[in-house]
Order: structure tokens, then C-alpha cells, then sequence
């Protein structure tokens, strides 16, 4: 049976390990940790959700034509 | 009566923001930062009215998304009430939204530390300061809802964000307007920030 002392460094070695691990501790990062874990979208997911249509990508393709 | 909630797009970010053309840059860099992230920016120009009446577009806008980004950083006169009207629709949001539901909002200020004497309700809130200029409004909103491991970096999206603003001015040219916070010129200027991201590898086509 380990020892007494033993016992007490696995236990603080474990609450270290913890530690170095846990994200910081606070009701900002849980959130934006929970926000951050959504895939991100694709171009077509971004012009399908706003309802570009396809003349609005014309037109903006055209523009970047023309400015760049 | 109550707008009827929609199911919250994880992607979309409600941009409550003041349309004024001094704003652009700003405006500009919070736009080329989300679609960065691959985020839609949403705002109440995209939704032609038609007889519902502001709030209400902006009540059911909100609902349909998770994320909202609120400027408080037009303070002088003439007073603008609506922004920190909306955040404060986002604050009721997020306190009776249930937990599987989240919704989450972003204060943006020009000046540090000034929020605390416009808007002590808020105290425990700490502002992402853009200064008023887009490279700031980019750090601002990576800072708020990027990851920094996994990227973009502000530069990238600084190089996005200058030709964005070139496009912008040719979309103005060709729309014949003098301002983006029109409904057409903003869908065109999402879809060329789109186009610019894709080539610049930021996010999938």
C-alpha cells in the first residue's frame, strides 16, 4: 500500500497536470469556446445565407475586375 | 407582437453598427474579418421592408442569429440611441436564451476605458477598441471571435481588407451612390469580400 506522502504527490502532480490543461476558468471564454467550436462556412454558405444572388456576384466580380 | 423566432444560424453575426459613411472603414474591416472567419454578416439593410417596420426586421434578424457585434463608439451629437437600444435586445437575448440556444454579443468601442461613463450598465463588459479605423476593427473582431491558433492572421486579412475597400468604391461608382449602407451595394460588397476571400485562400470556395 503506498504511502501516505506518496499519495499526497500523486494527488498535487495530478492537480498540476489539471491545471496546465483547464482552459482559463471563466464565463467569457466558456462562450466564445463554445462559438469558436462552429465550423467555419464556405464562401457558398455565406452568399446562400445573405441570398446573394448570382447578378450580385456578377456584379461584385466585375467590380473587382475593374478596381484590382 | 412578437416577432416568431427562427433556428439561430451558428454563422451569422448581427452587425448593429451606425450607417454613416465616416463609418465605412470600419465597417469595411469588421465585414473583411468575418467573412474571414467564415461568418455571414448580417444587417438590417440586407431585408427590403415591406410594411413590418424596422424593429420588427431587426427583432427577427436577431433571432435568427448567435452572434451580434454592437459600435457604441458614436457618442456626440446628434445622440444615436439605437445602438445601445439593440444591444440591449441582445442582452435580454442572451440572459433568457436557453444554454443549448446561446447567444452571444460583442461590444465594439473607438476609445478605451469610455464605455464605463456612456454606458455604466455595462461595466463588467469590456469593449473591443477598433480606433476608429478598419485595420483596428479587424483586430477588434479576430480578437472577439477568431481562434488565434487556427488563423487568419490580422495581416492576411489586412491584404483583403484594402482590396475590399478598393471594390467598395468601384460597387459605389457603379451603384451610383455615395454610401454601402444601401441593400444592393452591401450584398455586392459581401459577395466581393466572398470572392477576395476565396482567392486569397482564406476560406473554401
Amino acid at each position: 500500500m503506498p504511502s501516505k506522502s506518496t499519495n499526497h504527490s500523486r494527488h498535487v502532480a495530478k492537480k498540476s497536470a489539471k491545471k496546465v490543461h483547464a482552459p482559463v476558468a471563466s464565463r467569457r471564454s466558456t462562450t466564445l469556446r463554445r462559438i469558436h467550436t462552429t465550423p467555419a462556412g464556405t464562401a457558398a454558405d455565406i452568399r446562400a445565407s445573405l441570398g446573394i444572388t448570382k447578378d450580385d456576384l456578377e456584379a461584385a466580380l466585375t467590380a473587382i475586375d475593374s478596381a484590382l | 407582437m412578437a416577432a416568431r423566432p427562427s433556428i439561430p444560424d451558428n454563422k451569422a453575426v448581427f452587425l448593429n453598427v451606425p450607417f454613416d459613411r465616416s463609418y465605412e472603414p470600419v465597417f469595411l474591416g469588421i465585414v473583411s474579418a468575418l467573412v474571414s472567419l467564415g461568418r455571414t454578416p448580417r444587417c438590417v439593410l440586407e431585408i427590403a421592408d415591406r410594411g413590418q417596420g424596422r424593429l420588427r426586421r431587426i427583432l427577427k434578424l436577431m433571432q435568427s442569429c448567435r452572434v451580434s457585434i454592437h459600435d457604441l463608439s458614436r457618442v456626440g451629437g446628434p445622440a444615436r440611441f439605437n445602438m445601445p437600444f439593440e444591444l440591449g435586445l441582445a442582452y435580454a437575448m442572451r440572459a433568457y436564451r436557453s444554454p443549448q440556444n446561446l447567444y452571444l454579443f460583442v461590444i465594439l468601442e473607438s476609445t478605451p476605458h469610455r464605455l464605463s461613463r456612456t454606458l455604466s450598465d455595462m461595466a463588467a463588459h469590456d469593449p473591443a477598441i477598433h480606433e476608429g479605423t478598419g485595420r483596428g476593427a479587424i483586430r477588434a473582431v479576430l480578437n472577439s471571435l477568431g481562434t488565434p491558433s487556427a488563423g487568419p492572421f490580422p495581416e492576411d486579412v489586412d491584404t483583403l481588407y484594402r482590396r475590399l475597400s478598393k471594390v467598395a468604391r468601384e460597387l459605389k461608382r457603379r451603384d451610383r451612390t455615395q454610401t454601402l449602407f444601401k441593400r444592393g451595394t452591401f450584398l455586392r460588397t459581401v459577395a466581393a469580400a466572398t470572392a477576395l476571400a476565396t482567392q486569397a485562400s482564406l476560406i473554401a470556395p
